[in-house]
């Protein structure tokens, strides 16, 4: 198969252009060694398959970061098994200047290149006046192809320069007229660079003459005036974020109950439809509830996408980054880590993925590690339950119900703990070597492309189902094995010692049912390893039941009521969380304590702040990151941060 | 919020002062320019950032303006030749200009 490869500086329309020739046929894999994401794409032309892969916008083959150094790592190896044989750079019309300085690099190495001359009616807009001829003499060995992907333009001339080429060049090896400097060369790139603005200058006063004076930026710095304005531009960011945030937590939450029940009912049609056996329960209570748990990420995760993509599309995100980069810099976070961070507020699991924009490595990867420290929906009902047991319902000062002010510190410990935790980050573990560097484009203010933004919001919903999908299956039907054995006949001879009911009616069922629920939790595996993790956290004012709550809610965080209300084989309905509360009131050590004290409650609530109780979140960091190292390197941190603090909460309230 | 407030109040106080009293013809940096004026690049300063400085545009006899600044002063926006680049004022300060006469 042939293959192509597409090359541009950012903001220039060259995804736009890779979606227009690969339509839905893309899939995402890996460079070799390198943390970023490959974009590969296929398009049948005239019978003949050909590969495309999208590589990363730069403004020069000399990277910026890792992440960039790949199309150098590319170009500078004719033996690379991504070495294209066709090079199509995308360039911006409407500057072509700084734009020729990638397409000279690539041009130079001998690979056989297209340039398609993008976005020309911006530059019609400004009065730029493009003699391809001459542009074309100063190339003899490219093909020039204009193109204007908004209004769809192009295309079919750029389909025919592909088929073209392939027919000149096919086997024709590329011969370097001008080698590359070493990455270690600061000066010599310098130099290089200096030396093809001088070349590029006189290419560009010869074939670009510039009739009027430039509109389109004249709109976007008007527009600009207010969008970074001090007061307006804050304002109108935080109404977004209000927006975002909303969307996110609660309109998700509607095909979030549909995607709940339908998965539930699936889950109850397939345990009573077909024979009893232990392959019907691994289909019921394991698989399709694991599945139902990774389906259900997807309307949050296109929602935000959705959203993220317009703002990505319209220039606006660049200014955010703009307006934010003074007050996130002392916590060593981006401008864009906001948004995610916000996200997160409503589930990390969007949140981590949003962190996708952030261009700078080591500002990525912290948003990453602090994100799960915001206070997500699934703590909700973790923090409802205990508040309501431990926190009396009165009110300080005459008006504020200390119930909602624990619930509210509850919040801002995750602010402030994803903050500082960022700031240490930044102090202490950051290579100081690899210097941040802003130097961002601010792009006229476009109306977005929605083919983008659909493709964008599929790909995403993808990437998380096939991706970090496996792994939240794989853990989901571990933990229910986990939970659904024991060792030997165990768990059958605790639920043989439960009385049967004497009565026939269907409270009696109800409760022998939950009853032997209970008994059989107890004694599986994971009855065991709570009972085994006792003496850990009886510092904290834990027992083993909770121990057993603490283990079975690695699934998601809410999971904690649900296993107590199973151990305590109480009957939960419609989520109130009365009937619990009252239960656990009851409960007692052997020797009459209460088991739920405001020491253990406060100190429960201090555990789930900050513990990494969700494996979801671990499966998306792994995906994020591409290795394991940095989920695992975010449960133990976290988990230190759980115990520790809880242990401080306990300790200070008993 | 009150954080907020605090720190546009004290730029706004802080531009007010910033005005430059004589001009006298010394070596400037693009982070000292004053806004909407046109300036000539004159040279980056020896630093690993100086490549990616020139990549993006700013090489010797470069007209450049700054259009405006982020809310607390820093990054700021700059027009190089058509097109708009934001940057912090430590990389603007790398960049080494001559403001252009005659524009006042």
């Amino acid at each position: 198969m042939r293959k192509l490869a597409l090359f541009g500086n950012p903001n220039t329309g060259k995804s736009s252009i890779f979606n227009r020739l690969t339509g839905l046929k893309q899939r995402v894999g890996n460079f070799p060694g390198v943390t970023v994401d490959k974009q590969t794409g296929q398009l049948n032309l005239h019978g003949e398959k050909i590969e495309i892969v999208d590589f990363p916008g730069t403004y020069s083959i000399y990277p910026r970061s890792k992440d960039e150094q790949v199309v150098y790592d590319v170009i500078s190896h004719p033996g690379h098994p991504d070495y294209p044989e066709t090079a199509i750079v995308v360039a911006d019309a409407s500057n072509l200047e700084r734009n020729l300085l990638l397409f000279t690099q690539i041009y130079d190495q001998g690979i056989p290149t297209i340039l398609v001359l993008n976005m020309t009616d911006v530059a019609s807009k400004n009065g730029l006046l493009l003699d391809i001829q001459k542009l074309k003499s100063h190339f003899p060995d490219t093909t020039i192809v204009r193109s204007n992907a908004r209004i769809g333009t192009g295309l079919n001339e750029l389909l025919e320069a592909i088929h073209q080429v392939g027919q000149q060049t096919a086997g024709i090896p590329g011969t370097a007229s001008k080698a590359l400097v070493t990455l270690e060369d600061s000066a010599g790139q310098s130099a290089d660079t200096e030396e093809r603005f001088i070349r590029i200058q006189k290419i560009v006063k010869d074939s670009v003459h510039q009739k009027s004076k430039t509109q389109e930026q004249l709109f976007s710095s008007r527009i600009d005036k207010w969008l970074v304005h001090p007061v307006f531009g804050y304002l109108l960011f935080f109404a977004l974020l209000l927006v975002i945030f909303q969307t996110v937590f609660s309109f998700a939450s509607y095909p979030m109950d549909l995607i709940d029940s339908a998965f539930a009912e699936l889950a109850a049609w397939t345990s009573s439809s077909l024979p009893e056996g232990l392959f019907t329960r691994l289909l019921s209570e394991g698989i399709i509830p694991g599945i139902g748990g990774v389906v259900i990420f997807i309307p949050q995760i296109a929602l935000l996408f959705f959203l993220l993509a317009i703002l990505e599309e319209t220039g606006y995100m660049a200014r955010v980054v703009f307006i934010m980069d003074k007050l996130m810099r002392p916590f060593g976070l981006n401008g864009k880590s906001v948004v995610p961070l916000i996200s997160s507020a409503a589930c990390a699991i969007p949140g981590v993925m949003a962190t996708r924009t952030i261009h700078s490595r080591s500002e990525r990867l912290t948003t990453i590690l602090v994100a799960p420290l915001m206070s997500c929906s699934a703590r909700i009902p973790v923090y409802t339950l205990l508040i309501g047991l431990v926190i009396p319902d009165r009110k300080v000062l005459g008006f504020l119900n200390i119930q909602g002010l624990v619930l509210f510190g509850l919040y801002a410990l995750g602010l402030v703990s994803a903050l500082l935790v960022a700031m240490v980050i930044k102090q202490f573990f950051r290579r100081s070597k690899e210097r941040s560097i802003f130097l961002l484009e601010l792009p006229a203010y476009k109306s977005p492309r929605w083919g983008n933004v659909g493709l964008e919001v599929l790909q995403k919903v993808k990437i998380f189902v096939t991706d970090a999908g496996k792994i939240i299956l794989a853990i989901s039907i571990l933990l229910w094995g986990l939970a659904s054995f024991g060792p030997g006949n165990d768990m059958e001879m605790a639920a043989a010692k439960i009385p049967l009911p004497k009565t026939t009616d269907a409270a009696a069922a109800d409760q022998y049912n939950n009853l032997v629920a209970s008994a059989k939790l107890e004694h599986s595996y994971m009855g065991i390893l709570g009972k085994g993790i006792e003496p850990v956290i009886k510092p904290l004012g834990y027992d083993w039941k909770i121990g057993i709550s603490l283990l079975t809610s690695f699934a998601a965080r809410e999971v904690f009521v649900g296993s107590l209300a199973t151990i305590y084989s109480v009957h939960q309905e419609d989520d109130d969380p009365k009937p619990l509360i009252d239960r656990l009131h009851e409960e007692k050590y052997p020797d009459g304590r209460p088991v739920y004290t405001l020491a253990s409650g406060v100190s429960l609530l201090v555990f789930y702040a900050f513990a990494m109780q969700c494996m979801a979140t671990l499966a998306v960091v792994k995906r994020e990151t591409k290795s394991w190292k940095w989920p695992l390197i975010q449960l133990g941190y976290m988990g230190f941060m759980a115990y520790i603090g809880a242990f401080i909460a306990y300790q200070l309230l008993s | 919020m009150l954080y907020t407030f605090f720190m546009v109040a004290a730029f706004q106080l802080n531009s007010i002062n910033f005005v430059p009293q004589v001009s006298i013809p010394i070596m400037k940096t693009l982070a000292q320019a004053s806004l909407q004026s046109p300036a000539k690049v004159t040279g980056i300063s020896e630093s690993d950032l100086k490549p990616k400085l020139l990549e993006m545009g700013l090489y010797t006899g470069k007209t450049v303006t700054v259009l405006f600044r982020a809310p607390f002063g820093d990054p700021i926006a700059v027009d190089v030749d058509g097109y708009v680049l934001s940057m912090r004022l430590n990389e603007a300060s790398l960049v080494l200009i001559e403001e252009i006469s005659g524009a006042e």
